[in-house]
């Protein structure tokens, strides 16, 4: 045992002052009496009969003394060491991913971590704090730095895992910055290791707690689907992460039905694809793996796919031939591109076939059609009214094209705008339509609703900048087909990982969108002018999309959609628990418990001293003396003389 | 301070001393002796002493010697009474009650005592024992003596320290004809009192031992932690009192009440243990009645 605080100790000496304390407080008070003959026969018999008498007189001096020392003991705060992690501040990151669901140790790993979080609220002592942060998709502060251990306890009983993807960078960034207020805080790592590439170093010492004990699973890695001619065609993925040949049987339906089972031989470490070809129509194809006992990870071993449910995307160009447009168009899937000269005009019947037109460089006509728009360069003449009803009002040329705002838009995702030289651009004012990018002399790319229709605008030619020739061009021309074309209603119609969200993109006549999760669940939002995001997507399997208009009924049969969220993800499938972080250039093993925790005595000492208090409080009001031995004495005569 | 009303006198002219085995005094006094066999006739001369009846005196011996002596018949004798009372410091108390003050009760009984004493004509001595000097009253006989023995116990006695043995020897050593004798005291001696009644009892005295304690004294009101100081000694001893050691403490002096009770029946002495709070008249009128001390 030793002490924290062991110059309390010194306190000590009070008992010298308490003894004078009782010495005055026994200077007792004189009384005459006639004679103390019997007294001291009184006396003189007692004193034969008790050796306590001395010490039974100081009772309540001896249990003020103890009470003093107790006191004092716990002050100095003894503390025994036990074994311990850490001690001190600590940031404990709770690995929350998908590969911590992995059963391998009962009940599984994210259990057998919260067990071990659990131990290190336990070895906390005295002042030090605690930060719990659980790291998945987004890092989520469970708790920031508390001491309060039933309310750490809790929360980590209460933490969920998850099925998402770990984002193990974002997690030691926000660690690293939880510790900033602490001094010589650590950083507690509770994982399986499963960490994508090498992280990135931070200053705090970090100590990593291994779970997870074998790597054996079987994943399907890979679930896609294509149109043949007569169905569809399905690729297969399967993987075994685990280093032993292992065998499984793999079920394939269609629509709830099961279409096929395989017995397949996988070795260790390896992965093995294959097709399979459905015939007919199918909207929903599932795989699952199963009769595999050494598969420690259930959730990678189903996986849907929603085969395409569209047609081609059919867009008309209208102006002179374009090749940086062409280009970019035909390098899009599903897209079906035609052009058509601004000499000939089409018929509109002709030209509402298209999902989308683009004008480029050409005057627009004078009656719209109802498809979704885009204008480059759109020639408007001056002093005219209205140009086919479009309120679109041109001012001539302005080449002072430096670009001064960019609008967050989904359109704008992932373009980079810095680079883009534009020499010159059309001043349009369109009072309908929202600035994407502006220059000084005004807006190079609008956006906006007219009327039942999208249209996107660009300002300039592209003959006259250098965008085609940037990496943003295909992104920008894509983003724009997307925008344009809200029939496939999603942006991306392959499938998600759990956690990722998605942007909706809802045609103009819905008003509210509906999404069944994979349990029944359903999910409702309103579709405002601001993009609609759903990010609930926590769960494995397809969900469904329902769009509604106004009037409350499905406004169109292919405004419903569905996509699926499948666990297909090699870090987190790799169960396989790695003995050592590597972060930053440092390898760090698993730390092993020594004698490094305290655990404080001084609650202990307080409890002792409220009861020797009692007591003394007691025995003070009751006049209670040691029990008399001369009872004891009489019985041991007895027992003596048979 | 020691005074009758004439209700109580009545009642104490009724009453006389009882002496079991005393020997009677060679002169003649109210009291009928229980020798058998003797004639009403001359028996002996003694010197006379104050409060003697003068129709005793024998003039003609008077005539020739110039000293009265007093002629002693045969069939009727006198008794010799002693009244000694413990004067020490222990006895006046307690000081600020003085109904219950063992001193002033032992001299009203002494009073009361030695009332009847002179008025059944016994021979009356009183003692009163102090650390300085023994004062003494007597030997007188006859009623008319009464004022002068009230006189006598009104004066404040010496008091102070002494040995109650050593008193009671030389008490007996100076020669007294055996009687009846009465010791008023609380006996609160550190040296005991056996070997002075021994003493006594040696020289043929009857003992009749009164023994005062007051009511602080059977049940102390005291309580928690305290110096004793002792009023005589002036020792102190620190004790710490609570209702353990109170009990304690009544025990003992029960206990010890009983060693003097089952000395005193070994050795003939009556043992009458008195608690100043009974009146003095009931003692007398009725408890020393019931004992046959008086009758």
């Amino acid at each position: 045992m030793a002490f924290i605080a062991p110059l309390m100790l010194l306190l000590g000496f009070l008992a010298i002052p308490l003894i004078l304390l009782y010495m005055l407080r026994l200077r007792r008070k004189e009384i005459v009496v006639s004679s103390t003959m019997l007294w001291q026969k009184l006396l003189r018999d007692r004193q034969a009969n008790t050796p306590w008498q001395r010490l039974r007189r100081n009772l309540l001096l001896i249990l003020q003394l103890l009470i003093l020392a107790f006191l004092v003991f716990a002050l100095a705060r003894p503390f025994l060491p036990v074994s311990a992690l850490t001690q001190g501040n600590v940031v404990v990151l709770l690995d929350g991913s998908a590969s911590m669901l992995a059963v391998d140790q009962s009940p599984d790993r994210f259990s057998i971590a919260k067990n071990e979080v659990e131990r290190l609220i336990s070895d906390l002592s005295g002042q030090d704090q605690m930060t719990i942060i659980q790291v998945g998709r987004t890092p989520q502060v469970l708790a920031s730095a508390s001491n309060d251990k039933p309310l750490l306890r809790k929360v980590v009983q209460d933490a969920q895992p998850s099925l998402e993807v770990a984002d193990w960078p974002a997690a030691l960034a926000l660690a690293a910055g939880a510790t900033q207020g602490f001094q010589d805080a650590q950083i507690i790592v509770v994982s399986d290791g499963g960490i994508q590439g090498n992280l990135p170093p931070i200053s705090a010492e970090i100590i990593y707690v291994k779970v997870g004990k074998y790597s054996d699973n079987l994943a399907i890695s890979a679930l896609n689907s294509r149109p043949v001619n007569d169905g569809e065609q399905v690729l297969i993925g399967i993987t075994n992460y685990g280093l032993e040949e292992s065998e499984v049987i793999l079920n394939l339906s269609a629509d709830g039905q099961l279409r096929d089972a395989q017995r397949l031989i996988i070795p260790g470490n390896e992965t093995v694809n294959l097709t399979w070809e459905v015939p007919g129509q199918a909207t929903i194809i599932e795989a699952r793996l199963s009769g595999n006992d050494k598969d420690y990870l259930s959730h990678d071993d189903r996986a849907w796919t929603v085969p395409a449910q569209d047609e081609n995307i059919r867009i008309l160009v209208v102006g002179d031939r374009n090749r940086f447009l062409e280009t970019a168009y035909s390098v899009m899937p599903n897209v079906q591109l035609f052009t058509a000269s601004a000499n000939e005009p089409m018929k509109m019947e002709e030209m509402e076939e298209f999902d989308i037109i683009v004008f480029d460089r050409v005057p627009l006509p004078d009656d719209l059609p109802q498809s979704n728009l885009m204008f480059i360069d759109p020639s408007v003449q001056l002093d005219e009214e209205l140009s086919a009803g479009l309120p679109i009002d041109t001012k001539g040329y302005f080449e002072n094209t430096d670009v001064v705002r960019i609008s967050d838009d989904p359109i704008l995702q992932f373009v980079n705008w810095n680079n883009v030289n534009v020499r010159r651009a059309n001043s349009l004012e369109v009072p309908w339509a929202r600035t994407l990018v502006a220059a000084e002399g005004g807006p190079l790319l609008l956006s906006g609703d007219f009327e039942g229709r999208r249209v996107a605008i660009l300002t300039f030619a592209l003959q006259d900048s250098d965008l085609p020739l940037q990496i943003a061009f295909p992104v920008l021309i894509a983003n724009i087909t997307d925008w344009l074309t809200p029939g496939l209603s999603l942006d991306r119609a392959e499938s998600l990982l759990p956690g990722v969200p998605i942007t909706l993109r809802p045609d103009l006549t819905s008003s509210m969108v509906t999404i069944i999760k994979p349990d029944g669940d359903m999910w409702t939002a309103d579709i405002g002018p601001e993009p609609t995001i759903f990010a609930d997507t926590g769960e494995i399997g397809v969900y469904e999309l329902r769009y509604q208009g106004d009037s409350g009924e499905n406004s169109a049969e292919d405004s419903t959609g569905r996509f699926a969220v499948n666990m297909s993800d090699s870090v987190e499938s790799n169960i396989n628990p790695k003995e050592s972080l590597k972060i930053g250039q440092i390898e760090i093993t698993q730390a092993g418990r020594d004698d490094k925790g305290q655990r404080e005595l001084w609650p202990w000492f307080v409890i002792i001293t409220l009861f020797v208090l009692s007591l003394e409080w007691w025995i003070y009001h009751r006049g209670l003396r040691l029990p008399q031995i001369s009872y004891f004495r009489l019985f041991i005569t007895r027992i003596w003389n048979r | 301070m020691v005074t009758f009303d004439d209700e109580t006198l009545r009642k104490l002219e009724q009453l006389s001393l009882v002496a079991e085995r005393v020997q009677m005094g060679n002169m003649k006094g109210d009291r009928r002796s229980r020798k058998h066999g003797s004639s009403v006739e001359f028996a002996d001369f003694r010197s006379y002493s104050q409060g003697d009846d003068l129709r005793q005196l024998d003039w003609n011996i008077y005539a020739r010697l110039g000293k009265p002596f007093i002629r002693l018949l045969e069939e009727e004798e006198d008794l010799s009474i002693y009244i000694l009372l413990d004067s020490s410091d222990s006895m006046d108390w307690p000081l600020e009650v003085p109904d219950t003050n063992k001193f002033r009760y032992a001299s009203q009984l002494a009073a009361a005592l030695g009332y009847i004493a002179l008025a059944s004509g016994d021979r009356l001595t009183v003692s009163q024992f102090g650390e300085k000097k023994t004062r003494t009253w007597g030997a007188y006989r006859g009623g008319q003596n009464a004022m002068r023995l009230l006189e006598f116990l009104e004066k404040k006695p010496s008091g102070g320290v002494f040995d109650l043995n050593k008193s009671l020897r030389d008490f007996a050593i100076r020669g007294n004809r055996p009687g009846l004798l009465f010791l008023i005291s609380d006996l609160f001696f550190p040296d005991g009192f056996r070997k002075g009644l021994n003493a006594l009892l040696a020289k043929g005295h009857e003992v009749n031992l009164i023994h005062l304690l007051t009511p602080d004294e059977v049940n102390p009101p005291l309580a928690g932690d305290v110096k004793l100081v002792d009023v005589e000694s002036g020792k102190d001893m620190e004790i710490s009192l609570d209702s353990t050691i109170l009990d304690r403490y009544s025990h003992r002096l029960d206990r010890w009440k009983g060693e003097i009770a089952s000395f005193s029946r070994n050795r003939g002495i009556h043992y009458v243990p008195v608690t100043t709070s009974i009146p003095w008249e009931r003692l007398v009128l009725h408890s020393l009645r019931a004992q046959r001390i008086v009758k």
